[in-house]
């Protein structure tokens, strides 16, 4: 008898430890006789209440509901940040040009990233082609023809590339 | 990569998930709109800070957004994989607290605290720093369990553990409170006489 209520202790305890004092959160094939348990031990009631006391307890310390202005505000920015992605996606827009602070402007259409590919390589064979030494290299903007000053975005305009011309520099 | 650790998927998650691939924003609306509010409230509850946790929730997002494309059908459940990623995040931001001096507190503690009288205010800051003490993944689960009302199953697929290790972080976790708080939580006991 006493084997059986000290075992059925146990359960309780671990239950209590693992799952706190709400019997709701009990598992349903254990709740009855955890309950009927407490019901006629004195010491298995003394540790249930134990248990709801430290729950009361932790409760006191849940953060209040967050702010409902701000967390519209933040779900706005998430779903922004979806948009600006996908956007920038279906565009084939480059959003910034390595090295530079300002973006690069082009028009829709894959095309840019394949004519951005095609001067590198034609830049950099020009460069191969004189060597290294001695020689001070130029920035890549302005043997691009961009304008080094990068606060100049006026001027990105006339590097506008649609997809009708990328067959003048394949 | 993208799995729920053989929690099962579901059809409709699936869905949304590959029309967010495919850049459908209307999906990616429905997605924070059912989920934004209970990612905030883990990671508030981890990491006691509006700021926080709003970067940690955002951060998740753009994970999700970043995967969409490899999204295993029937694997996961969204909710599953943006509370694991929300929750690794604020291990990791609460292991680099542990390094660095704590930033001043967010305004709806101090409110808080403002507005409730000084025992109560003190008893919550023992709390505060008891449950900060925890190590992060006992913290994690009595979050989630606790504060959260996730049952076992759903928060041992978020933390990726057996049932059986949940409930070892979990006891664990209540017992060192218990110690710790002992003085708090008795004077939370009922009265003898009340129950006559």
């Amino acid at each position: 008898m006493d084997k059986d209520r000290n075992a059925l202790f146990e359960r309780l305890r671990h239950r209590l430890e693992v799952a706190g004092g709400d019997p709701a959160r009990w598992p349903d094939g254990e709740r009855d006789d955890l309950l009927a348990f407490i019901g006629r031990d004195d010491a298995a009631r003394a540790l249930w209440q134990e248990a709801k006391a430290l729950d009361r307890l932790l409760d006191r310390a849940a953060p209040p509901a967050p702010d409902a202005a701000r967390m519209e505000r933040l779900g706005g920015r998430i779903l922004a940040g979806f948009d600006a992605g996908a956007a920038a996606q279906n565009s084939g827009v480059i959003l910034a040009f390595p090295g530079r602070k300002a973006p690069f402007v082009a028009s829709r259409g894959r095309g840019l990233a394949a004519a951005a590919m095609a001067a590198s390589l034609c830049i950099g064979v020009y460069l191969g082609s004189f060597g290294i030494g001695g020689w001070t290299l130029d920035p890549v903007e302005t043997l691009a023809g961009l304008p080094v000053d990068e606060d100049r975005v006026a001027d990105l305009g006339e590097f506008i590339v649609d997809d009708d011309e990328m067959g003048d520099l394949l | 990569m993208l799995s729920g650790g053989g929690r099962g998927g579901n059809s409709s998650d699936d869905e949304l998930m590959r029309r967010i691939g495919s850049g459908d924003a209307a999906a990616a609306r429905i997605v924070v709109e059912q989920q934004l509010a209970g990612l905030v409230a883990m990671a508030r509850g981890m990491l006691r800070s509006d700021n926080d946790a709003e970067d940690i929730a955002q951060e998740a997002f753009v994970r999700l957004w970043k995967q969409a494309g490899e999204w295993q059908p029937g694997r996961a459940l969204i909710r599953t994989w943006l509370r694991r990623v929300a929750a690794n995040l604020c291990i990791d931001r609460l292991r680099s607290q542990r390094t660095r001096p704590i930033a001043p507190e967010e305004d709806w503690a101090v409110a808080a605290r403002q507005q409730a009288g000084i025992e109560e205010r003190q008893l919550v800051e023992r709390v505060n720093a008891a449950l900060a003490d925890l190590p992060e993944r006992q913290r994690l689960a009595l979050t989630l369990c606790h504060y959260q009302g996730l049952s076992q199953d759903e928060a041992a697929a978020t933390m990726d553990i057996s049932i059986e290790a949940l409930e070892s972080l979990l006891a664990r976790a209540r017992r060192t409170l218990k110690a710790a708080l002992a003085t708090e939580w008795r004077g939370l006991l009922p009265d003898p006489i009340d129950e006559e």
